[in-house]
């Protein structure tokens, strides 16, 4: 009986997404919008009133 | 391999943290929202204040405990640790998020410091606030992935799951031995 020793889909999938999410991390760490405090983040500002405007909705 | 009695106790115990952190994020994640959108400070501040003693005293504890438990439960029993990608999934995710959780525990206790000290957030802690947020929300996410994982287990076996097989397979049956 053959057996598939080939990684699974849903292993290189996962890696890939892994991988994405890594780089985003590191990139948004190194502009400074990462693990640090900084006033005035845009990323974050905007993710704010997304999910401040998102309840006010509610 | 560890006696099936042990083996239950600490799939048992293992559940137990896994299933504490999950509920200790969401609690988390609630009151990072309450503290983001609520504009009543006594509100705000008793968030922030309950955020800081569940991260300390609940899910940075917690987070450590399934990194011993899991390893435990997969080295005793034939599963192996690395030779599943399934088991190796869980562990990189549980080891990134411990890390994680390590390194957000300064903005929550500075967090925690500004809600007690002040009676209003200052727009610079605006951006930590929302990382509260993300990175619950974040952790949660990853959690409900690895529970996933432990219930479909996925199948696939690494390259060293392979040759342990094919080392099992060529060694003769004990029997024969004799």
């Amino acid at each position: 009986m053959s057996q598939n020793r080939a990684t699974p889909r849903w292993v290189k999938v996962a890696t890939i997404i892994a991988i994405v999410l890594v780089v985003i991390l590191v990139v948004l760490h190194i502009t400074g919008n990462g693990f640090s405090h900084h006033g005035s983040i845009p990323l974050y500002s905007a993710i704010a009133s997304i999910i401040q405007n998102g309840i006010q909705l509610l | 391999m560890i006696p099936p009695w042990l083996r239950k106790f600490m799939l048992t115990v293992h559940i137990t943290f896994a299933v504490s952190w999950i509920g200790a994020v969401v609690c988390f994640l609630a009151l990072a929202i309450a503290g983001l959108t609520s504009r009543d400070i006594q509100m705000v501040q008793a968030a922030y204040l309950a955020m800081e003693l569940i991260a300390r005293f609940i899910i940075v504890p917690l987070s450590f405990a399934p990194l011993l438990t899991g390893p435990i439960l997969s080295l005793g029993t034939p599963w192996g640790l690395f030779k599943h990608y399934w088991i190796l999934a869980k562990l990189v995710i549980t080891v990134f998020s411990t890390i994680i959780m390590q390194l957000h525990m300064q903005p929550i206790e500075l967090l925690a410091a500004a809600a007690t000290k002040t009676t209003f957030l200052s727009a610079d802690l605006h951006s930590m606030q929302v990382q509260m947020v993300v990175a619950s929300a974040v952790a949660l996410m990853a959690l409900l992935v690895e529970m996933a994982l432990a219930v479909y287990k996925p199948k696939g076996m690494t390259p060293y799951g392979w040759r342990k097989q094919d080392e099992q397979r060529a060694m003769p049956p004990k029997d024969s031995q004799e």
